[in-house]
């Protein structure tokens, strides 16, 4: 199961949904990666000095501190998730810059491909 | 021997003196009886002509004492014991009046018409009827001879009054305590005074009939009043005091109000003690529907396959009956049945012609009503469609919340199946997923009846629609505001506009929702009159557009970006959702919605939406 030694990238998995966190959790190690979970932007931003993330999974809307928001204090690449398909969210999207977009409901392999282009596109 | 011849000539003398003085005294008699009769002749024209003068120069209210001074008159003048005149109504006898001598009875007001049939055939002939004793009346008499002598009549004389039609009345007199002749040349001159009564008669019917008719049309015009005020919420109350006055004028006892729906199903019903529950005419309301008064003289008249009817009958109290449809337009709405406890009571013609008439104002209120109801259920539809639309609004957030769950199923479900295809499944881990999997599935259907909730009978349409149905069905809702707000409402509908695809309630809505911005925006303190248009249009071939221009303020150029976002309101009372919603459903359907400021003043909110693309045969126009 896990194809990539212990030590290798860590995936940051941000989601107020606890129920979905673990989900993607469980995606993201089932697929041999490094993977940690934060219910905030607030509890990332805790974590990340003493830590390094090679990837972001980030759900855009969350209260206190948005995607978005938390996007502008990273340089990381970040996938972000939505469950809304309005048209000023879909534009802020396009123009930020996002290694990547699922919209839900996703089907759990296009998460993988999206962290496996994110982690290309950062080593490159 | 012979007599002296002087002695001749004086019995000659004698003779002629004997035949001079007869002949004188003749003559003296005659020309005394001559005088006499002449001076009776006087008397009688007199009598006539001031007879006829006070019967022509009084109003209709008191005409019944002034008939009944110049009967005293006749009375008198004739030495007859009673006179009295008849006056007769389709032919039949109804109201007497009657004047007597002291020690005489009057004749009865009401006329029993059945014992005196051959008297009242003779009549209504033309022919006088005249007896100087009963035993004169011809054989076929039998029963009138009975009757005439029940009321004590020895001698009489009846001639009937006529004023160049039908008989309009009988006028008669009685001698009670003696025998008596009526001769003929009295007979003659009663024609003449007959004529002054015939036509005092016509008079008062005319007059009288005037004045029943302003009464009928005072009683009409307040039935009317009372019941336009009728409204669903206080229908029972009015229709209970509507009947109740139609009981009062029309002098019937029972009255019941039958609503009647479609292929005649029975609705509610009402009776002078308000709503009942058990009154169900199926084969009256059969008939109504043919659009029939229906007569029942007799309960025991109603057919074997009216036995449900003839329950509810009797349980109301119904001997006697008269039925008749209510229309309102072309519309059966219901049945007024009229009745009485006594059986053949509902005969009379002028009743019917009057309940045909308080039907009329009955079937427009209950017409009204239905109306009202029907406005009543277009308002419920349109409040559930409000809460639609506050769906689609919401959907955003509804669909995270559904997607939530959903997502995370399939995420764990993947994985989950990844574990069973390990050799050695990690059972613990697999039993963690599916509790949560268990979780999602439920969070998922708590979002979904929630949805449902919301859509409760919300299955929305998508159907061909006339745009200009819409508008008219807007109109129609709110044109009792319009009146109130000082408001008129023009609509400016183009002939044969493209069907567009929809749903009818929603569209409903947009319209109304911009009517009712429009209205706001002319409120205000300003008294004068607006004017609100409501126009429809063709644009090109792909597109119909409704536009609904206002007078009010007109729209301040830094509020045309927000005003059709949700909550964005300059009215104080207002939620700001009208136009947002309206904005929404035009979306939906693939058309647009823009507002601007007319050069004249006041705003236009303008719609289009794109025209049906599988048109659908027109049935009619």
């Amino acid at each position: 199961m896990n194809n990539i030694p212990k030590g290798g990238p860590t995936i940051a998995i941000v989601d107020d949904d606890a129920s979905m966190r673990r989900s993607l959790l469980r995606v993201v190690q089932s697929a041999g990666y490094q993977a940690q979970i934060f219910a905030s932007a607030r509890e990332f931003l805790e974590w990340l000095p003493r830590n390094r993330a090679a990837c972001l999974v980030l759900d855009v809307h969350m209260n206190e501190m948005n995607g978005f928001e938390l996007q502008e204090r990273l340089a990381v690449p970040i996938i972000f998730i939505t469950a809304h398909d309005d048209a000023p969210t879909l534009a802020r999207i396009g123009r930020s810059n996002a290694a990547g977009h699922l919209q839900k409901p996703f089907d759990p392999s296009t998460v993988l491909s999206a962290i496996r282009q994110a982690l290309q596109v950062s080593h490159d | 021997m012979g007599l002296p011849w002087y002695l001749g000539v004086d019995v000659l003398v004698v003779v002629i003196g004997a035949v001079l003085f007869f002949w004188l005294l003749r003559h003296r008699a005659a020309s005394r009886h001559a005088l006499r009769l002449l001076q009776d002749r006087l008397r009688f024209e007199t009598q006539l002509s001031e007879l006829s003068a006070k019967l022509i120069h009084i109003e209709a209210g008191g005409l019944g004492a002034a008939l009944e001074a110049a009967l005293r008159q006749m009375v008198t003048f004739l030495e007859a014991d009673r006179g009295n005149l008849d006056e007769y109504r389709d032919g039949a006898p109804g109201i007497r009046v009657s004047w007597a001598e002291p020690g005489v009875a009057p004749l009865p007001a009401i006329l029993a018409v059945d014992h005196l049939l051959w008297t009242g055939d003779t009549l209504r002939r033309g022919t006088v009827v005249r007896f100087s004793r009963t035993a004169e009346l011809p054989a076929e008499a039998t029963m009138d001879r009975m009757g005439y002598e029940r009321l004590g009549t020895r001698s009489h004389l009846s001639i009937p009054l006529q004023a160049g039609g039908p008989v309009l009345g009988v006028l008669s007199f009685d001698s009670v305590r003696r025998e008596r002749t009526w001769p003929d040349d009295l007979v003659g001159r009663l024609h003449l005074l007959s004529e002054a009564f015939a036509s005092a008669l016509e008079r008062k019917r005319m007059e009288l009939s005037l004045a029943e008719r302003l009464r009928f049309q005072r009683f009409l015009s307040s039935l009317s009043v009372r019941l336009s005020h009728v409204s669903a919420a206080s229908l029972n109350e009015d229709v209970q005091g509507a009947l109740r006055s139609i009981v009062a004028f029309l002098d019937v006892e029972r009255a019941v109000l039958l609503e009647l729906r479609g292929s005649g199903v029975a609705g509610r019903s009402w009776t002078v003690d308000g709503p009942v529950d058990s009154a169900s005419f199926p084969w009256l309301s059969l008939q109504l529907l043919g659009g029939d008064i229906v007569r029942v003289a007799r309960i025991d008249e109603l057919p074997v396959e009216a036995a449900e009817d003839r329950i509810s009958a009797l349980t109301l109290g119904l001997e006697s009956f008269v039925a008749l449809p209510l229309r309102a337009g072309k519309t059966l709405v219901g049945g007024l049945v009229l009745g009485t406890v006594v059986s053949g009571a509902t005969e009379r013609a002028e009743l019917l012609e009057r309940i045909s008439l308080v039907g009329e104002v009955v079937a427009n209120a209950l017409g009204r009503e239905h109306a009202e109801r029907e406005v009543g259920r277009l308002r419920q539809e349109l409040a559930h469609i409000g809460r639609v639309s506050a769906l689609g609004e919401l959907s955003a957030s509804l669909a995270h919340e559904l997607n939530q769950p959903l997502t995370a199923i399939l995420n764990n479900a993947h994985v989950a199946q990844q574990l069973l295809e390990a050799d050695v499944p990690n059972v613990g881990e697999l039993g963690e997923i599916l509790a949560d999997i268990v979780a999602d599935d439920q969070r998922a259907a708590k979002v979904i009846s929630r949805l449902r909730a919301l859509l409760k009978k919300g299955e929305l349409d998508h159907a061909p629609l006339d745009l200009n149905d819409i508008v008219r069905e807007v109109a129609e809702l709110v044109r009792s505001d319009m009146g109130v707000r000082h408001v008129s409402l023009t609509l400016d509908l183009a002939a044969e506009l493209p069907r567009v695809r929809g749903d009818r309630v929603q569209l409903q809505q947009v319209v109304l929702n911009i009517v009712l911005n429009g209205l706001e925006a002319m409120s205000g303190p300003h008294k004068r009159d607006h004017a609100l248009v409501v126009r429809t249009a063709r644009v090109g071939t792909a597109a119909v557009e409704v536009a609904i221009s206002d007078e009010g303020k007109g729209i301040d150029p830094g509020d045309v970006d927000r005003m059709f976002q949700p909550l964005y309101t300059t009215k104080p009372e207002g939620l700001g959702m009208g136009l947002a919603i309206a904005r929404t459903i035009v979306d939906a359907h693939g058309g647009e919605l823009r507002a601007f400021n007319n050069p004249v003043g006041g705003a236009t909110f303008e719609f289009s939406l794109p025209v049906d693309a599988q048109p659908v045969p027109r049935h009619g126009t």
